[in-house]
C-alpha cells in the first residue's frame, strides 16, 4: 500500500463515522456536497480528527479550497510530507 | 438639520463627540485586527454618506450591502442611514452557492425590491455584473467608500420615524421578507433591552454573528452603537472552521457580552481544543438566542468551560425576533434560567405544562419593558398560564411592515398585535417556548420553511413534481434541528440526485440538508386528503432511525 492509499483509507475511514455514510461510497470524487451531512460546522469534528491522526493543521482556509476527497488526501500527503 | 430628533444617527455622533477615540470596532480578520474609533466610524460613515449621494441616491431609496467580512460593512450601513438612505445587509454567496438558483433567487428579490444600489465586495463584484447583468449599473464597490476624496455629504434631516433599515429574513433568497424598522423603534427597542441586561457604553461585546441575521444586527452592532460601547467582530465563516477565535478575543479583551445561537453552545463545547488557563469570567452573560433554547447545551457548555471560569449563572436565555426590532423576553443576568420539568402525557396531548417527567423546558424569561405578550388559543381567546397557545406581542418598538409585501404584513400585525407564528406558555410571569404554529424550520439559528425546501426539490429533475417532503429532527448533540428532505423518484442511481438536490437547496436557501432520502413512487405517506403528511412522514423517519417496525 502507498503512503497516499494509506492516507485515503483513513480519510475515507474519518469520514464514514463523521457522517455515518457508507465508505464504499466515498471516492476520491465526492464532495461534501454529495454527502448528507456534511455541512461547515460538522466538518470541524472531521478536521480534528484529521489533525490528531496525521498531526498537521488544516485551516478553515485551506479546506474550503479543497474540492473533494482527493484533493483532502493531496493536501495531507504535502502536509505530511508524503507525497 | 434639526438637532433634537433622537435617531441611530445623532447617537452615534454625540458618543464621537463625547468620546472620540473610544473603539467602536475591534475587527478581526484573518490573522489580523483594526481597531476604528467612533470618531473615524463616523468620518468614514460620512465619507460613504457623500458617495452614496454623488452616486444619485436620495433619501427613502433601497442600498443592499452584500460585503464580506470587512470595515466597508460599518461605514456603508451607517453612511447610508447618514444620507437618508434605507439600508439592508444581505448575505454573498459563498464558495459552495456557485450555481444558477442563487442568482435567479436573487434576481426575483431584486425585481420585487427594486433597490437603487447594490454595494459589494471588490472581490464579488465581477460575479454579481456577470450574473446579474439586468442591475450591473446599479452595483458599485465597496472599495474605498470610506476613504478622503470624494464630495462632503449634503445633510439630511431625519426624523424618528423614518424607516432606518431593513432587516432581511433568511430562508428562500426570493422570497425573504424586508422588515422595515423606524429609527424610534431601534432606540426604543435598544435602550429598553440595554435596561434588561444593564449594558453601558463600559461593556464590550464579542461576536461572530452576521450582520444580516438580526441577532448580530440588533444585539452586538445596533445595541453597541447607540450605548457607545465595544464591539470585537469576527468573520463568521473563520468562526465556525474555528470556534477558540471568539474565546481568545473574549479574553483578551474582557469582553463582557456575547449573544451565540444553541448550536453554538455545543460547537465550542466539542470543537475547542485544550482551554485550560483561558479566563472567561469577564463575560456577564452569554445569551443564547434565534434558537429553541435547550438546557443540556448550557450544561455541556458549563461543564466543558467551568476550568475557565464559566458559570451557569453567566448563561442566560432571550425571546428575540426581527418584528419587534429583537428582545422579547429576557432572563435576569447573574442569576441561572429556571428550567421547568413537565409531564410529557400533558404537555403532548394537552397542551398542557405541567410539573411532572419527560421534558425539560428553558425559561425564555420575562417580558422586557413595554413589552406586551398574550398566549392565544385556536379560538383566538387568551390562554391562562400554564396553557399552550400562539405567542402574540405588542410593543412600541414593533416593525412597520414587511416591505413590498402588505397581505403578508396585514396576515401577522393585526390590532398592533404581532402574531410571531411561536408556541409558548407563560409559567411564573416567564415565558417558555414549546414549538412552532406553521412548518418553520430554525437550524443554526436561522429560519426556514419547509414548504419552500419543498418548492426547490420539487424543481429538481427526477423528483417526481410535488412528491417531497421537508420536515426537522432534533440534533441534541449539534444543539440545533437537522433537515430531512424525502422525495419520490424513479432515477435508478441516486447519487447524482442527492447531490443535485443539496445544490439546488443549499443555492436557494443556504441550508445544507442533513439527509436525503430517496423512495420509490406512491410511497410517501399521505393524509387522508391525499396530501403528502410532514408529520406521517417524519414520524416514520423516526421510528426508522430508531428501529421501530413500520406499522
Amino acid at each position: 500500500m502507498t503512503d497516499r492509499d494509506d492516507i485515503m483509507t483513513k480519510v475515507v475511514a474519518a469520514i464514514a463515522d463523521a457522517f455515518l455514510v457508507d465508505a464504499q461510497s466515498l471516492t476520491a470524487q465526492t464532495s461534501a456536497l454529495d454527502v448528507p451531512g456534511w455541512d461547515s460546522v460538522s466538518q470541524v469534528s472531521l478536521v480534528m480528527r484529521l489533525e490528531d491522526e496525521f498531526h498537521i493543521q488544516i485551516s478553515a482556509t485551506a479546506l474550503n479550497t479543497i474540492p473533494n476527497i482527493g484533493g483532502l488526501v493531496d493536501f495531507i500527503a504535502q502536509s505530511t510530507g508524503r507525497s | 438639520m434639526s438637532r433634537s430628533v433622537d435617531t441611530i444617527i445623532s447617537r452615534l455622533e454625540t458618543v464621537a463627540a463625547e468620546a472620540p477615540e473610544q473603539a467602536f470596532c475591534i475587527h478581526y480578520s484573518g490573522d489580523g485586527s483594526e481597531t476604528i474609533s467612533y470618531r473615524r466610524l463616523l468620518e468614514g460613515a460620512r465619507a460613504a454618506a457623500g458617495r452614496f449621494q454623488s452616486w444619485g441616491c436620495e433619501p427613502g431609496d433601497i442600498a443592499l450591502i452584500f460585503l464580506k467580512h470587512e470595515p466597508e460593512l460599518y461605514f456603508s450601513f451607517i453612511g447610508a442611514m447618514l444620507a437618508g438612505i434605507v439600508p439592508s445587509f444581505m448575505p454573498y454567496p459563498n464558495p459552495k452557492q456557485s450555481h444558477d438558483l442563487f442568482w435567479r433567487g436573487h434576481a426575483a428579490l431584486l425585481e420585487r425590491i427594486e433597490p437603487r444600489l447594490l454595494v459589494v465586495s471588490p472581490e464579488l463584484i465581477e460575479q454579481f455584473r456577470q450574473f446579474l447583468p439586468a442591475y450591473a449599473d446599479r452595483m458599485r464597490s465597496a472599495a474605498g467608500i470610506a476613504g478622503e476624496g470624494g464630495a462632503a455629504a449634503a445633510p439630511v434631516e431625519r426624523q424618528a420615524d423614518d424607516v432606518a433599515f431593513l432587516q432581511h429574513s433568511s430562508g428562500t433568497t426570493a422570497l425573504k421578507k424586508g422588515v422595515m424598522l423606524s429609527h424610534g423603534a431601534v432606540l426604543r427597542q435598544t435602550d429598553a433591552y440595554a435596561r434588561a441586561i444593564g449594558f453601558s457604553g463600559a461593556d464590550i461585546t464579542a461576536s461572530w454573528l452576521p450582520l444580516y441575521h438580526d441577532m448580530g444586527l440588533i444585539a452586538c452592532l445596533m445595541l453597541t452603537v447607540t450605548s457607545g460601547a465595544t464591539l470585537l467582530s469576527l468573520d463568521p465563516f473563520e468562526w465556525v472552521g474555528a470556534p477558540a477565535t471568539l474565546l481568545d478575543v473574549i479574553e483578551r479583551h474582557r469582553a463582557t457580552f456575547c449573544w451565540l445561537p444553541n448550536f453554538a453552545f455545543n460547537h465550542l463545547a466539542a470543537s475547542v481544543r485544550g482551554g485550560a488557563g483561558r479566563d472567561l469570567s469577564s463575560v456577564r452573560a452569554f445569551i443564547n438566542c434565534s434558537e429553541p433554547c435547550r438546557a443540556e447545551s448550557f450544561e455541556v457548555f458549563a461543564r466543558r468551560f467551568a476550568e475557565c471560569g464559566v458559570t451557569p449563572e453567566q448563561l442566560q436565555v432571550c425571546y428575540a425576533m426581527a418584528e419587534s426590532v429583537f428582545a422579547v423576553t429576557q432572563t435576569p443576568v447573574g442569576l441561572s434560567p429556571r428550567i421547568l420539568s413537565v409531564d410529557r402525557d400533558a404537555f403532548e396531548a394537552h397542551g398542557r405544562v405541567e410539573p411532572g417527567e419527560g421534558i425539560r423546558l428553558l425559561s425564555c424569561g420575562s417580558p422586557i419593558e413595554g413589552i406586551g405578550l398574550r398566549i392565544v388559543g385556536d379560538d383566538g381567546g387568551d390562554l391562562p398560564p400554564g396553557r399552550i397557545g400562539e405567542v402574540a406581542i405588542a410593543a412600541p418598538f414593533l416593525f412597520d411592515g414587511y416591505y413590498r409585501q402588505p397581505s403578508l404584513t396585514g396576515l401577522k400585525l393585526r390590532d398592533g398585535w404581532y402574531y410571531s407564528g411561536d408556541m409558548g406558555c407563560l409559567v411564573d410571569e416567564e415565558l417558555y417556548i414549546t414549538g412552532r404554529k406553521d412548518d418553520l424550520i430554525i437550524a443554526y439559528g436561522r429560519n426556514y420553511y419547509a414548504h419552500e425546501i419543498e418548492a426547490v426539490a420539487s424543481g429538481v429533475d427526477d423528483v417526481l413534481p410535488g412528491r417531497c417532503v421537508a420536515f426537522a429532527v432534533p440534533s441534541p448533540m449539534a444543539g440545533t434541528q437537522q433537515t430531512v428532505l424525502m422525495a419520490e423518484t424513479r432515477a435508478e442511481d441516486g447519487a447524482p440526485l442527492v447531490r443535485q438536490l443539496r445544490e439546488a437547496v443549499l443555492a436557494s436557501t443556504g441550508l445544507a440538508l442533513t439527509q436525503i432520502v430517496l423512495r420509490p413512487p406512491g410511497t410517501l405517506v399521505k393524509t387522508t386528503s391525499g396530501k403528502i403528511s410532514r408529520e406521517a412522514n417524519r414520524t416514520q423517519f423516526l421510528n426508522a432511525r430508531s428501529g421501530v417496525p413500520a406499522q
